[in-house]
């Protein structure tokens, strides 16, 4: 084969594939977002499953891959697999794969979210995390996007006018030098996008992350490497020991050496805590 | 041919991959393989690559191709007691509260799929025709 007959025949092969291309939009889209991949992928676990002794059953008449996040709803159709062990429950296997995560409860769609525990039941503190794809650099257009995203987030009716806090973070592979000059500012910590008094945006790359994670951990390796000699850990045990002697002492009222040299019979610390009591009732 | 006919097929090829809406697989930082002397990430050689991007491509046919859709559905049929599903729906959105009461009823079938068996197969016979050239002639070629 020489160079031309090769370059007729990748022609060729294109031109054939661009006449089956599909014209239904919709179609093209479901085969962008893989759901002909997903359905392969399907068969090779229902295959492996019936292989494992599983008895699967389909519910329901069409399989319905979702092009968007969805709920698991018993209703919809779904595969039923019963155990080859009689007395295990049935497991059910759902297609729509694509659900809400945790954070999506509150704020619709993100890849990771979570509500995180705060001690006033009125106050809610919320953390966000959007993961982009490792091969994407992101530039102006992803940070006007996020920007976008967390204003139609705060502008959700459930978030106004009651207190929340939010920290938004976009984590990324790479950025540009326009996303660096924004999140690089004096007197801002580093990757901080957006500094507002009830949310706060940063973009991190992974390397970031990880360095800032590494550093927190020597930290507290650093804490717990405390080197204490043996005369110190038995010094330090000698007193523990004498003050709890003492106040068990103090608390059963069998007075000491110290104590009866003082006249104190019961000293300044059992009146200190006397003195919290209420007075005797009056005779 | 040597490396500079296997460099303008490649530019053919990147050319007709853009077209499609392939850019990833026109991408040549895709294609490279790591040195194991210096460590450093080199490009496959263009005989090479060019293979290597023709089997990215079949790999993209083969998740379009109607030939796939047929042979998962045959595989679910076999494996599920009473025959499985009749037909694969694909619902652009999910939520049926959201959803338009028309995109409801106009939910495209996946075995509407074109049979795309055809066209993988010229590539498969191109990449085996690639491999069985002769080693390419250095650039230039002239001894």
């Amino acid at each position: 084969m020489d160079k031309a007959a090769a370059s007729k025949e990748i022609r060729n092969i294109f031109s054939a594939y661009k006449k089956l291309t599909p014209t239904d939009r919709k179609i093209l889209n479901g085969l962008k977002k893989g759901k002909l991949y997903e359905l392969y992928v399907l068969s090779w676990v229902v295959r492996d499953l019936a292989k494992r002794g599983f008895i699967l059953t389909f519910n329901g008449t069409s399989l319905q891959f979702k092009g968007s996040p969805g709920k698991i709803k018993n209703s919809e159709p779904h595969f039923q697999i019963t155990s080859p062990n009689a007395t295990a429950p049935p497991l059910y296997l759902f297609v729509d794969i694509e659900f809400d995560t945790l954070g999506s409860t509150y704020v619709g769609v993100s890849d990771m979210g979570r509500l995180v525990p705060h001690g006033s039941q009125d106050h809610r503190e919320f953390l966000l995390i959007e993961l982009k794809r490792p091969s994407l650099s992101i530039g102006r257009k992803e940070l006007d996007q996020l920007e976008d995203y967390v204003n139609s987030i705060l502008a959700q009716p459930d978030f106004v006018n009651t207190s929340n806090n939010w920290n938004f973070y976009l984590v990324t592979s790479e950025y540009d030098d326009v996303v660096k000059e924004r999140i690089t500012q004096e007197n801002r910590a580093a990757g901080l996008f957006i500094d507002k008094p009830n949310h706060k945006v940063w973009v991190k790359s992974w390397a970031e992350l990880l360095r800032e994670a590494e550093g927190r951990l020597k930290f507290v390796q650093d804490q717990l490497r405390i080197e204490v000699s043996t005369d110190e850990i038995e010094k330090r045990i000698a007193e523990l020991k004498a003050s709890v002697l003492k106040s068990e002492a103090l608390d059963l009222g069998e007075g000491s050496a110290e104590m009866t040299e003082n006249g104190t019979q019961g000293g300044r610390k059992r009146s200190s805590k006397a003195g919290n009591q209420p007075p005797s009732p009056p005779p | 041919m040597d490396d500079d006919d296997f460099l303008a097929l490649i530019a053919e090829l990147e050319t007709q991959l853009l077209e499609v809406g392939a850019s990833e697989l026109a991408d040549e930082n895709n294609y490279t393989h790591r040195d194991e002397n210096t460590g450093e990430d080199r490009l496959l050689e263009p005989r090479e690559r060019l293979i290597a991007m023709l089997h990215a491509f079949d790999r993209f046919l083969a998740v379009r191709d109607g030939s796939t859709f047929r042979n998962a559905m045959s595989r679910i049929r076999q494996y599920t007691n009473g025959g499985g599903p009749e037909r694969v729906l694909f619902l652009p959105v999910a939520d049926e509260s959201v959803r338009g009461e028309r995109d409801f009823y106009d939910v495209p079938d996946l075995s509407d799929v074109p049979d795309l068996s055809q066209v993988r197969r010229s590539v498969a016979l191109l990449i085996e025709q690639l491999r069985s050239e002769p080693e390419p002639r250095p650039r230039g070629g002239a001894l």
